[in-house]
């Protein structure tokens, strides 16, 4: 198998504070891969020592099959948390030096940097100074800074704060785009919408500790369904201990409990004699997720 | 890998590009040539203008001798004898003279003279009256001496010095005006050194400070190695502070015999090509110590008010020869010109400071030269490794045993 990241019993301690504690897991060459947790967990501590930017005290980091990070940094994309550009330079001319330090010509620099404002709409911006520029703006400059040299590895630390939606969705068009090049994606978030909507696997950390790690769908369906959606003409009454939210067009979700199950339901549907036009296990949201194993960890504290 | 020469060459450039560009640089850059501009060829000009109407040439003095003190001297340039106080007040209030003295008849007794002026402003300023004393002593003078005594009583001396070496052999060192407009040049040089080397460390401690505070420098650490930015961004801010040295020598080496033609006081003024060897020479390695510091102060501070004040810490030993210009310069070879001259901080200035002041000490100036090239090298080296370290320590506060983990672990 080919990784395009591979993170192995990684640990970085800040004094006493274990801020990120054996965390291991890989990334598939391709993949759109989400990085989770919440805030404080030890993600951009992650992703800076991926990158090399802190040590870490124990553990293995493997980038692009196999590289060290100072090998693979040359074909490595990367949106910093923080956001911050030179404020006094024009925006081309930032594109262009950073192109350069990534190993392009000067004039490869310029165009490529000039191609990607076209593409997220600021070219008529590009002979301005960043100071000019509105926050979400210098957020796009940043973000095209970091596809600039075509990378395989494109890393991104929280890349949707402080976008509007029409930014997030240029964005997350881009980064579809990238992918299908044949670059691999990680990003670090807390917004849960976007890792369903992007992702096939996804790691989830929360105080310092890997909690779960694997394809999304399996994390999914491994904790089982948690409700049932039917749509009838209509519903029986006798469901003992049932929670029932109504939805619009005839469909109402039933909350699972032991007493519960779908079978019971079918069951009463069937003696009630009403014919069902649909009947689906619904799968917990990620969030749902997220929430449930976080609570687990802080209560575990 | 990252292709660090290649990297060093495009920072190298950036930061050299950035820095010229500043407002404030071009300013001080071209400021300074402005000024000698102004000093060759404006002030001549000016003062040729404004003294066809000075005091001192012109029939502008006028006085009453009641006590017949004048009487046996010939004539002086610039002054006119009234007979009596009213044809001597009425032409100082038609405007025709600056000023008026009334030499009583008692005056060899009581020294006393009255000054009239049209003008209420504070007299001490005033140069007539010691044009009208001088002209008082040559009369007092003249009253028992010979002419030629008359002209010593004015200027008493005028002197030659003679510097005596181990031996006993004495050399001419010219005269005290001699003296003066030889040390010019080496202290202006010294003066705009330590303003070149300060302005290109603090624009370093700037360009790292500010690139650590606003994150940018997470995106330079993952395009290219942290000492690839140090050697980029050192090289580069040096490189404008030597094109900012070439300006002035340049403008030093034009303005100076147009100064030396058209001040009398001023006419041996030259500059050597030694002096100018010595002061790129001494901008370097001075820079690199001062540079090697500031991006080691830049690195490991976390931001831009820490790091300015740590600095100062850097800056103020810079300084000192400047205050202590006064001691260095009339005792060049003394104990405090020679330990600054050795010490690698304030090297660069106390060593064109001895110049200034006419050292014999050649050897001494090259050894401070190679202490500080040599002490610049090792703190380059010593800096790459602070600079990682201090990258390392992102975020963190800045602790003594933190900075030493982070040392190791860069190592």
């Amino acid at each position: 198998m080919t990784y395009a990241l591979e993170i192995n019993g990684l640990t970085k301690r800040f004094g006493n504070k274990t801020v990120v504690d054996d965390i291991s897991f890989t990334v598939d060459e391709g993949d759109v891969f989400g990085f989770l947790g919440p805030n404080g967990s030890g993600k951009t501590t992650t992703i800076r020592m991926v990158l090399d930017i802190l040590k870490p005290d124990h553990g293995e980091i493997r980038l692009l099959n196999g590289l060290t990070a100072g090998q693979a940094m040359p074909r490595v994309g990367y949106l910093p948390e923080e956001r911050g550009l030179l404020r006094k330079e024009k925006v081309s001319s930032i594109l262009r030096y950073l192109g350069q330090l990534r190993g392009l010509s000067k004039s490869e620099a310029l165009d490529r940097g000039l191609e990607l404002l076209h593409r997220v709409g600021l070219y008529e911006h590009r002979d301005k100074k960043v100071e000019g520029l509105s926050r979400g703006m210098t957020q796009l400059v940043q973000f095209v800074a970091s596809l600039i040299h075509h990378p395989d590895l494109i890393i991104l630390d929280e890349p949707f704060s402080g976008l509007d939606p029409l930014n997030v969705q240029l964005m997350k068009e881009m980064l579809s785009v990238e992918q299908k090049r044949g670059a691999t994606i990680v990003f670090s978030t807390h917004v849960l919408s976007d890792v369903e909507e992007m992702c096939e696997r996804v790691a989830l950390i929360a105080d310092s500790k890997m909690v779960l790690f694997g394809d999304l769908r399996d994390i999914k369906q491994s904790r089982g369904a948690n409700a049932v959606t039917v749509e009838a003409p209509s519903h029986p009454d006798n469901l003992p201990g049932a929670q029932r939210y109504a939805g619009r067009g005839g469909r109402v979700e039933y909350r699972l409990s032991e007493d519960l199950t779908p079978n019971t339901i079918l069951k009463a549907y069937a003696e009630a004699g009403i014919v069902l036009s649909r009947f689906e296990q619904v799968l917990p949201s990620l969030n749902d997720i997220f929430i449930e194993e976080v609570s687990l960890v802080r209560q575990h504290r | 890998m990252f292709d660090s020469t290649g990297n060093i060459r495009i920072i190298l450039i950036e930061e050299f590009r950035r820095q010229i560009r500043r407002t404030g640089w071009r300013i001080f850059t071209f400021g300074v040539p402005v000024v000698v501009f102004i000093a060759a060829f404006i002030v001549p000009i000016a003062v040729d203008a404004f003294s066809a109407g000075d005091v001192t040439d012109g029939d502008h003095i006028g006085y009453v001798d009641n006590s017949g003190i004048t009487d046996s001297l010939a004539s002086f340039p610039g002054l006119t004898r009234f007979g009596g106080l009213d044809d001597g007040t009425e032409s100082l209030a038609k405007g025709d003279l600056k000023a008026l003295f009334v030499i009583p008849v008692d005056y060899v007794s009581t020294g006393h003279v009255d000054w009239y002026r049209k003008n209420s402003g504070l007299a001490t300023g005033d140069e007539t009256s010691d044009a009208f004393r001088n002209v008082l002593r040559a009369a007092v003078a003249d009253e028992s001496l010979p002419p030629e005594l008359v002209a010593r009583v004015l200027l008493p001396a005028d002197y030659t010095i003679f510097t005596v070496d181990d031996e006993g052999r004495p050399e001419s060192s010219g005269t005290v005006q001699d003296q003066i407009v030889d040390a010019a040049p080496a202290f202006i040089f010294s003066m705009f050194l330590l303003m070149s080397i300060f302005v290109g460390s603090a624009s370093l401690l700037q360009s790292v400070t500010e690139e650590k505070e606003n994150r940018m420098v997470e995106m330079l650490v993952t395009s290219t190695s942290p000492v690839s930015i140090m050697f980029g961004k050192v090289l580069g801010l040096g490189a404008a502070g030597l094109l900012q040295i070439m300006v002035w020598m340049v403008a030093a080496v034009i303005g100076a015999p147009r100064i030396s033609s058209q001040f009398e006081s001023f006419s041996s003024l030259s500059i050597e090509f030694s002096l100018l060897m010595l002061l790129i020479a001494f901008y370097l390695a001075g820079y690199f110590v001062f540079a090697a510091l500031m991006a080691s102060i830049g690195a490991a501070s976390t931001s831009v008010r820490e790091a300015s004040q740590i600095s100062a810490i850097v800056i103020i030993p810079g300084v000192i020869p400047i205050y202590a210009s006064g001691l260095i310069i009339p005792n060049p070879d003394g104990t405090l010109g020679r330990v600054l001259g050795f010490f690698p901080l304030t090297s660069p200035t106390a060593s064109m400071m001895r110049i200034a002041g006419g050292t014999t000490a050649t050897f001494e100036i090259i050894l401070g030269l190679l202490t500080t090239i040599a002490t610049g090298v090792l703190l380059m080296w010593l800096s790459a490794r602070v600079f990682r370290a201090g990258l390392l320590l992102y975020g963190q506060r800045m602790t003594i045993p933190s900075i030493w983990r982070a040392l190791r672990q860069s190592g």
